[in-house]
């Protein structure tokens, strides 16, 4: 087992280089040009191209990715076009407040989805099943900026229960942090329960049909240990991948929820970074993304071997 | 109450106030902090390197400035105490105000403000146009300086205290001397506030604390003239993107000035009693469609005549808000509060029938060249303008393609003089404010020599004539009279097509005090109760 | 149970079918004429669902935008789907495949959808196609995974190696075994995967490498109107509603054939 997760991680540095190499190629033919945006209205052709010099952007592609490359196995990232500053720098003030959301949202989605999927499956057909239905598609097709916007304006516009934006670092006090990040965390989590409420349906109901369900409710089986300790450890599996690609689609739709509550995450710097083509930036968050999702795969796949000891790798 | 209760009280509450003294002091310095919303992210440090609305806003909290305009573009003196003119006009005698100081407490020598202007005439326009008329300059003690002339040059204190992008800022020597074409890394200023560069986080906040070693002028204000008091003890900028939560935080308090507050969610904020919501820059937003003068079709004269007939400023500024009252036609190409507007030579621009461009346009001989129009979608306004562009020019008979795409490919695109079907544009609609076209020295889009011109490379020789006459005119009769014929041959040739101006507002909270009238996001003389 | 699923299911989103393919029939107005003096007005007699920023009909526009949202959620949750199972059971069928497969997949989910979007930009132009391309791109690995967790622990069920023990031949285990067991996690993920990229769209189109301005889809519409709900509510309620109404029809549709499919699956009794 540990000779696999070291294995898993070392696969994961082809994977950056490759994620590296695709990334900065798409840069590389995607329009704009990071030193005309930057130079402003107002600049002539030649300081146009004198910054581009300076920024070493007429240097041949594979000349400015050896040097990327070279810089970062030492540990450094480069600088914003932009602004100048260090992009790890940059990239190391925006964690907490991602890491944050990320973080409440998946533990509220997986404490809400799972036991209303059980429960939906459990009663098969009834009330609590198509209320389930509705409730979850509901929210996925709420485009989250909509969800934001209500949220915010009954909880904190209409009721002043929360604030309306902003991130408070957890190191000024438990309560503030979570006071900003409930609303935020619980527009992210409305699509992510939704989706992980139906998967476990679905594959609770598959479960619930197998024979030995049938053998163990005739057995006397009381109805809670039929359903937790039977059925959802082995419908657990796509529950589990689900939680895990939900984890990628979270940091993606994190991007809105950031804009919507002005929460200052990754998100954001990544967004801004593209419009402006802002280099150093995209490479260096889509390098972190990569290894994120690398790390995160590795933690749901051993989850599996953990949940479904028949597999096996 | 008895005595002993009283006293009992006291005691009591003497006790309890060391616990209270942290709440009441946090209190007490939240009441003086200044939250402002700005919609535009705060990247480049540097005002002389960059023109963007962010860094010009931090530029005039950090630093400050020799000379500044007042509400009539009159200069007057800022860090200077004030000047003179020797040897016939020829040289130029700036006196320091005394006790002037950066925020690392070095005094302001004559040395800093001269490699100051230096590194400003090396990038701005109208900075370089001074450095032409300017032969040297010699620094006669620790607050007295000279800049010498070629020749005579009245508009120089226009220059150095102007209000529009890139201001003349005085930095410390070492910051002026950091290469024009590289941005400065160090925030030291002279200005009212000091930057707080480990509280800062780009594209999301900064602030900045006052300078306790500030010395304000003693007049009162007048847009950047007079006294800059830095009336409370921080700002602090958030970087609030989406509208809807802008309001939502300006209502909730959380916020306490929204900087540029999107017109039509105005109505909701000026239905709420603790909003103020007016007009703070005079100048407003002046939208312009930008032509390709290089290329068919707009590079026949005829057929950009055809298309002014066509458009119709209410038009498109309608498509921008619903309130009326913020809409402002402005047939000229200066900005309604500038000394030269006038509407001489405007008629083409006011006929406003689709007809009549249509048959201009067959009599120019249009051979249904394409017209592509580079829309950014970005920006609403922009990108509902573009929409117009493209409408208005569909029904007067162009062949007209809009491409949508993001700042920065129109950034790159825009540079292209090929023909539009080969990655090359002919229009793109753009946004000024009215400090940026007061007049013919600050104006960008109304140069037009051609390689030398703005985007779209306008080309006539007779108005650079007269745009040369404007800056070499000795009198204020002179001047008005050759920005007047400027402008009527710019009707003309057409440089650009005014669309109008839309006022710009600004919303804040009924607590704070001292909000005044100014063409750039001042913050200095505003406080809280 | 499944009956009344696919029954409602099923006509909804054949009415919506049906307003994608009338729409030029449905409505009178020009979902493209610009009017700027009558911008944001409320619904009223002269427009059903009121006017948008432009003064367009918003009836029109959404339902002309039916056509382009329905086009660009099919084509994603389908291509997305179906190419995203094809990789997810290749991986599963073999360990060293897997490894690989796999950390592509990994690579793949890095790479951001905008960025992707407005590179494609380069090549077609601010397309429809464009989203189609870039949003199916990212859901592949999605889709993927989720299959690949699904066949891993379906392989090890005592019927599947039962089947592998007798010789039967693969197509038919894939067929009569895997698949029944993929459909319910995989039209739950297809459905998901449409809302997304109605999302994904508006937001594309807000920065122009999505549908054009003047193309209304239900997800520029949402886009342009972000900052107006709290004045004119309508132009979120009715393009998202419509939304709803065909996620909902999708899903139920998705429940309903999956009940059917499944041979275990008995009615509730």
């Amino acid at each position: 087992m540990l000779g696999y997760v070291v294995r898993r991680l070392l696969m994961a540095v082809p994977v950056m280089g490759v994620v590296a190499l695709v990334v900065f190629s798409l840069l590389y033919l995607t329009p704009g040009d990071p030193a005309q945006v930057l130079a402003g209205d107002t600049a002539t052709p030649e300081q146009i191209a004198k910054i581009r010099t300076s920024l070493g952007l007429d240097e041949p592609p594979y000349l400015r990715f050896g040097r990327w490359l070279w810089h970062m196995v030492h540990g450094d990232l480069g600088a914003s076009i932009f602004s100048g500053e260090s992009v790890t720098h940059m990239i190391g003030q925006r964690l907490q407040p991602t890491f944050s959301l990320l973080l409440l949202s998946v533990v509220i989605s997986i404490a809400v989805g799972v036991p209303f999927g059980v429960a939906a499956a459990a009663r098969r057909g009834g009330v609590l099943d198509h209320a389930l239905t509705t409730f979850t598609t509901l929210g996925f097709s709420l485009p989250a900026f909509i969800a934001g916007y209500g949220l915010a304006f009954l909880f904190a516009t209409t009721l002043k229960w929360l604030p309306v934006q902003g991130f408070v670092p957890l190191s000024d006090g438990l309560e503030p942090w979570l006071r900003n990040l409930i609303l935020p965390a619980v527009t992210l989590s409305l699509v992510y329960a939704a989706i992980i409420g139906r998967v476990t349906r679905a594959s609770m109901l598959e479960v619930l049909s197998e024979d030995y369900i049938r053998t163990a409710r005739a057995k006397g089986v009381t109805p809670w240990r039929i359903l937790f300790r039977h059925a959802l450890k082995n419908a657990a599996v796509p529950v589990m991948t689900i939680i895990g690609i939900g984890i990628a689609t979270l940091i993606g739709s994190a991007v809105i929820t950031e804009n919507v509550f002005a929460i200052p995450g990754i998100g954001r710097l990544t967004v801004d970074a593209i419009l402006h083509r802002d280099y150093p930036i995209i490479q260096g968050v889509v390098l972190l993304l990569s290894a994120a999702y690398v790390l995160v795969n590795v933690a749901v796949d051993l989850c599996y071997t953990l949940l479904d000891p028949r597999i096996r790798y | 109450m008895k005595r002993r209760t009283f006293l009992q009280g006291t005691s009591l509450a003497a006790g309890i106030l060391p616990f209270l003294g942290r709440t009441t002091l946090a209190q007490k310095s939240a009441a003086k902090t200044l939250k402002i919303i700005h919609n535009g992210n705060l990247a480049s440090l540097d005002p002389i390197w960059t023109t963007a609305p962010p860094t010009k806003d931090y530029g005039f909290l950090v630093f400050d400035q020799l000379l500044a305009v007042d509400s009539k573009y009159v200069p007057h003196p800022q860090m200077a105490e004030g000047w003179t003119l020797e040897d016939d006009n020829r040289t130029f005698v700036l006196t320091l105000r005394e006790g002037l100081k950066f925020h690392d407490n070095e005094p302001v020598r004559p040395a800093d403000c001269v490699a100051s202007i230096q590194r400003w005439g090396a990038r701005d326009g109208f900075g370089q146009l001074t450095m032409k008329f300017i032969d040297g300059f010699e620094t006669v003690d620790d607050r007295k300086f000279k800049i010498k002339l070629k020749k005579p040059f009245p508009l120089l204190p226009a220059a150095l205290g102007k209000s529009n992008s890139s201001q003349c800022f005085i930095m410390p020597e070492r910051m002026a001397k950091v290469d024009p074409m590289k941005q400065v890394t160090e925030t030291i200023g002279s200005g009212p506030f000091r930057f707080l560069n480990e509280e800062f986080v780009s594209g999301a906040k900064a602030a900045w604390a006052k300078f306790d070693g500030y010395v304000p002028r003693k007049e009162p204000v007048d847009s950047i003239a007079g006294g800059r008091i830095p009336a409370v003890d921080r700002i602090e900028w958030s970087f609030i993107s989406d509208p809807s939560t802008a309001m939502a935080a300006l209502v909730a308090g959380e916020q306490d000035y929204w900087d540029a507050p999107t017109l039509d969610l105005v109505p909701v904020m000026k239905a709420d009693p603790n909003i103020v919501v007016s007009p703070r820059n005079p100048t407003g937003s002046y939208y312009m469609l930008q032509l390709n003068h290089t290329q068919a079709p707009f590079n026949d004269p005829k057929v950009r005549q055809a298309l002014a007939m066509a458009i119709d400023q209410e038009n498109f500024l309608k498509a921008a808000v619903s309130d009326p009252s913020l809409i402002k036609p402005c047939y000229s190409y200066y900005g309604v509060d500038s000394p030269y507007f006038s509407e001489e030579g405007a008629d083409v621009l006011k006929t406003r029938s689709i007809d009549k461009a249509k048959a201009a346009l067959k009599e120019a001989g249009y051979g249904g060249e394409k017209v592509v129009i580079l829309g950014v979608m970005e920006n609403p306004t922009l990108a509902a303008m573009a929409q117009i562009v493209e409408d208005t020019m569909r029904r007067m008979g162009l062949n007209v393609e809009l491409v949508a795409m993001d700042f920065a490919t129109m950034a790159q695109r825009r540079t292209s003089k090929g023909p539009s079907d080969k990655g090359g544009w002919s229009c793109f609609v753009t946004v000024w404010t009215g400090s940026d076209i007061v007049n013919p020295a600050v104006h960008q889009m109304l140069r037009a020599g051609g390689a030398t011109a703005w985007f779209g490379w306008p080309n006539d020789p007779e108005m650079e004539n007269l745009r040369g006459k404007w800056i070499e005119a000795p009198t204020e009769a002179e001047q008005k009279a050759d920005a007047a014929a400027l402008q009527v041959q710019a009707f003309k040739t057409l440089p650009y097509i005014p669309l109008g101006s839309l006022v710009a507002l600004v919303a804040y909270r009924k607590n704070l005090t001292g909000v005044f009238p100014c063409p750039v996001a001042a913050y200095w003389n505003i406080s809280k109760s | 149970m499944s009956r009344v699923d696919i029954w409602i299911g099923g006509t909804l989103l054949a009415i919506m079918i049906a307003i994608a393919l009338l729409s030029p029939y449905l409505v009178a107005a020009d979902p493209r004429a610009l009017s700027p003096g009558s911008r944001l007005l409320a619904p009223s007699a002269a427009h059903w669902f009121g006017t948008d920023q432009l003064g367009r009909d918003l009836f029109a526009r959404v339902l002309w935008g039916t056509r382009i949202s329905l086009f660009v959620g099919f084509s994603v949750a389908l291509l997305s789907s179906l190419i995203g199972t094809a990789v997810g059971m290749l991986s599963a069928s073999n360990h060293q495949l897997d490894a690989i497969v796999m950390r592509v997949m990994d690579g793949v989910m890095s790479i951001p959808a905008i960025l992707l979007a407005i590179a494609l930009m380069a090549v077609t132009g601010g397309s429809v196609l464009n989203v189609i391309v870039a949003v199916t791109i990212v859901e592949i690995p999605r889709v993927a995974r989720l299959i690949r967790g699904v066949v891993l622990s379906l392989r090890e069920q005592p019927y599947v190696e039962a089947a592998i023990a007798a010789g039967t031949s693969h197509t038919r285990i894939v067929i009569r075994h895997l698949l029944p067991g993929i459909v319910p996690p995989l039209t739950v993920q297809a459905t998901f995967v449409w809302a997304t990229a109605m999302i994904l769209e508006a937001a594309l189109s807000f920065i122009g490498a999505g549908t054009p301005p003047s193309t209304p889809s239900w997800g520029n519409i949402l886009a342009d109107a972000r900052a107006l709900w709290q004045i004119r509510p309508t132009l979120i309620f009715f393009p998202a509603g419509f939304l709803f109404v065909t996620l909902l029809a999708v899903n139920m549709l998705g429940d309903g054939l999956r009940d059917l499919l499944d041979p275990r699956q008995k009615p509730e009794g």
